[in-house]
């Protein structure tokens, strides 16, 4: 099979990215270095290329309905200009992915999916409702995240809006220059920042205004640098910590796993495992110097295997070795010594508090 | 692309400079770009015998860890003590500063198997798997 290419693969390219096979699309993973990258969105703004990622438009009177029936949040709880982060849970009460939802307009809806996914959703909803009952932008949308506590105002030189008025998970349509584009204040960074839709045909008119707006201040970022930044802040990564057999009140993604709402796909399930005792949680771990923790090591407690990584690195920020794990309910106590395995050798390893990083008041 | 004549090559990325009897270890220029930041390194212990193919050791990048090779037999005789602290100097200098260890190879001819620059730049330019 071909890697696809998104509308802004000739800048990665001629701007000497690295490019990786992610999710049957060739991305940029890093463009100078994931470190730079890193600090840079933390500390001012960073600009990614995310057009990886499926959009699927439900429109008509019962778009809202098939939302109920596919999320586990509240979408009735959103009116026209708000987006919520959401589950699409199985029959079981795992999740199928995790997406966000974003009114757009009167009796239409946004829906952000996961690029690994994409193709088992789409699935997944005709199935649902032995119909195609959404349309699939995914290949005319240009997704650019825009992250960092100087995102505001970068993207505030470029539009006409005031963006005090719009806090996180607002979504609004404005223009720039001629091209017309929809807003969003959300993010997979911890930072203030926003993700701004576009068709293709202005994929470079943004991407340029955005790093001229932002000139020294904001840095391209790549999908390297992505991941070690929701790590810090511990969001999920589809995959790592949630899949069709997680637990989301063990994945702390309970949060958005709501009750009173029509049946869905799941509910029933949901409302038993959220009574029933967890056998384990995810945990933060800080790991003693020596290897960097990665995804899929076994955590032992006195030589006892007693749990799994499900994703690790060196946090840029802090340089300590950070993992979130699944461990037993009884060993997510703070101060917790455990070992890590790598390689045929433990590594001590501690739980402490998540997220990792917290932005500066 | 940065491929020293003087060096050997292990199409899995390695260089190795033999110098006396003494031959140092590293990984590529090829090798640290792929990579990415150098966040730590694991190295052999030394007087430790390494089989030729042997794991050396491994490297953890921001991004990923990936595993050494031993290009040759030999006894590790010294390791580069600044990675410790200088994990960076592998991306800064991987020919020089950023070598990884000493050998003392068992039979320095078997370097001579190994690939030269000429066939290593081929390797990368084939896309180097």
């Amino acid at each position: 099979m071909s890697l696809k290419r998104t509308a802004l693969y000739d800048y990665h390219s001629e701007n000497n990215a690295r490019i990786i096979e992610f999710a049957g699309y060739e991305m940029p993973v890093w463009y100078t270095s994931l470190n730079h990258e890193h600090k840079k969105v933390r500390t001012s703004a960073g600009v990614f290329d995310l057009s990886h990622m499926g959009e699927l438009l439900f429109r008509g009177p019962e778009a809202l309905d098939r939302l109920q029936w596919l999320t586990s949040n509240n979408a009735a709880k959103l009116k026209v200009g708000q987006a919520q982060y959401t589950l699409i849970t199985n029959e079981n009460g795992g999740i199928r992915d995790d997406v966000i939802v974003y009114h757009t307009e009167e009796e239409e809806y946004m829906m952000v999916v996961n690029a690994a996914n994409a193709d088992k959703i789409k699935a997944h909803v005709t199935e649902q409702f032995s119909a195609d009952v959404f349309e699939d932008r995914s290949d005319e949308i240009t997704l650019v995240a825009l992250q960092g506590p100087l995102a505001a105002e970068i993207l505030g030189n470029l539009i006409p809006d005031d963006l005090s008025e719009y806090r996180m998970f607002a979504v609004f349509q404005t223009s720039i220059d001629n091209f017309p584009l929809t807003i969003a204040r959300t993010g997979y960074t911890g930072e203030d920042g926003f993700e701004l839709f576009v068709e293709n045909k202005d994929a470079e008119a943004l991407w340029d205004a955005v790093l001229s707006a932002g000139g020294e201040d904001v840095v391209p970022v790549g999908l390297g640098a992505r991941d070690t930044l929701r790590l810090e802040v511990c969001y999920s990564l589809y995959g790592n910590e949630i899949g069709e057999d997680s637990n989301p009140f063990a994945a702390r993604v309970g949060w958005v796993v709501k009750f009173k709402k029509p049946d869905y796909l799941g509910k029933e399930a949901l409302m038993r495992m959220k009574k029933e005792p967890m056998e384990q949680q995810l945990a933060g771990l800080e790991v003693d110097p020596g290897p960097v923790p990665r995804h899929g090591l076994k955590v032992f407690r006195e030589g006892a295997e007693v749990g799994i990584v499900t994703s690790g690195c060196l946090s840029p920020m802090s340089g300590k070795r950070i993992a979130l794990a699944y461990l037993p309910s009884e060993l997510k106590e703070i101060g917790t010594e455990l070992e890590v395995e790598q390689r045929g050798r433990m590594s001590r390893a501690v739980t402490v508090e998540i997220p990792f990083y917290k932005r500066p008041e | 692309m940065n491929i020293p004549e003087n060096c050997r090559y292990m199409d899995t990325h390695e260089w190795i400079r033999l110098e006396g009897d003494e031959a140092h270890v590293g990984i590529t220029d090829f090798a640290q770009g792929e990579l990415g930041d150098v966040v730590y390194v694991e190295l052999p212990e030394i007087e430790h015998t390494l089989e030729a193919g042997d794991e050396a050791g491994m490297i953890d990048s921001a991004k990923t860890t990936s595993p050494i090779a031993a290009p040759v037999t030999g006894r590790v005789v010294r390791i580069n003590e600044k990675l410790a602290d200088h994990p960076e100097l592998v991306n800064q200098s991987p020919y020089e500063e950023g070598w990884l260890y000493v050998l003392e190879p068992e039979n320095p001819k078997d370097i001579n198997n190994l690939l030269d620059a000429a066939a290593y730049r081929k390797h990368v330019e084939e896309g180097g798997h």
